[in-house]
């Protein structure tokens, strides 16, 4: 198997992983030193248990959360995956004000991946579509002509 | 059939030439006439048109807006970038008055080529969180007790 091919499995089980709360795997998955630019990173510790408080903060919010890979492909020692996130406010979002309310998200993010010679990801940068899923939690009102 | 670091160069080229330096006749040539925009802007068309009015509106809207390209990934026929763009709110965004603060914000896209070179297809998602955060713009947050 290539690198590339190898990397790109990584991530659809890290992303697998991520549903199931199977955090031994995620920890298998980053490298120690594993670093996460995101914007909102400094809202979670940094590195690997940050990723994963992350995750666990995300399932607070929307206890049905789901994860599901739209696009997947890589280059070098880098992966890019779109992610499609669905669920439902049941648990609020405390950081954006916003009480539970029933109400259902379904947003992308791109991340890109970087990963060491042995496979496990180094250091991740992604964007979220976070507007949509304020505007779908009604916690922003939705952009004229929309 | 193009390489995907030929598609990596045209990715590059059309930021260069119709984002940083208004060239928007770049884009005319670049984007198939089939194109699908798939992050359209709001109350924006999703086709050829509407990508090359998005163009013209956000250099419209900040007249010294700069992109910065990081990353750049190549696979088959998609390309992703990574990116930073910064510029200053001189105009106002659409509703708001200029505030005079410049941002910086960041931003992945992904294209899609045919086997002729053209671009066929973009999402993105960008950083208008933290943009807006940075003019000062974000609503506050509704009140819990």
């Amino acid at each position: 198997m290539s690198d590339v091919a190898r990397n790109v499995e990584l991530v659809q089980k890290l992303e697998k992983a991520y549903n199931e709360r199977d955090y031994d795997t995620v920890r298998a998955c980053l490298a120690a030193d594993f670093v996460a630019n995101t914007p909102g990173a400094e809202m979670v510790p940094a590195g690997v248990e940050g990723a994963i408080a992350a995750n666990e903060g995300a399932v607070s919010f929307f206890s049905d959360k789901r994860s599901e890979i739209l696009e997947i492909f890589g280059d070098g020692d880098r992966v890019v995956s779109h992610v499609r996130m669905t669920g439902t406010n049941d648990g609020g979002i405390a950081w954006a004000g916003v009480p539970a309310n029933g109400k259902k998200i379904d947003t992308d993010w791109i991340q890109i991946s970087r990963h060491g010679d042995d496979g496990t990801i180094v250091e991740t940068w992604a964007q979220m579509d976070l507007p949509k899923m304020m505007v779908q939690v009604g916690a922003m009102p939705a952009p004229e002509g929309m | 059939m193009p390489t995907p670091e030929e598609n990596a160069a045209t990715v590059r080229e059309l930021i260069q030439r119709v984002l940083n330096e208004g060239d928007i006749g770049f884009a005319e040539k670049a984007l198939s006439e089939s194109y699908v925009e798939r992050s359209p802007m709001p109350g924006g068309t999703a086709d050829k048109a509407g990508a090359i009015a998005m163009f013209n509106m956000m250099r419209q809207q900040t007249p010294d807006m700069h992109i910065e390209v990081g990353d750049v990934i190549a696979s088959g026929n998609k390309v992703a970038v990574r990116s930073t763009m910064t510029g200053t709110d001189t105009v106002g965004m659409t509703g708001t008055p200029p505030t005079g603060k410049s941002f910086s914000m960041g931003a992945i896209d992904v294209f899609t080529f045919d086997e002729a070179g053209m671009n066929t297809e973009h999402y993105g998602v960008y950083d208008i969180m933290g943009m807006m955060g940075q003019l000062g713009l974000l609503p506050a947050p509704p009140k819990q007790d």
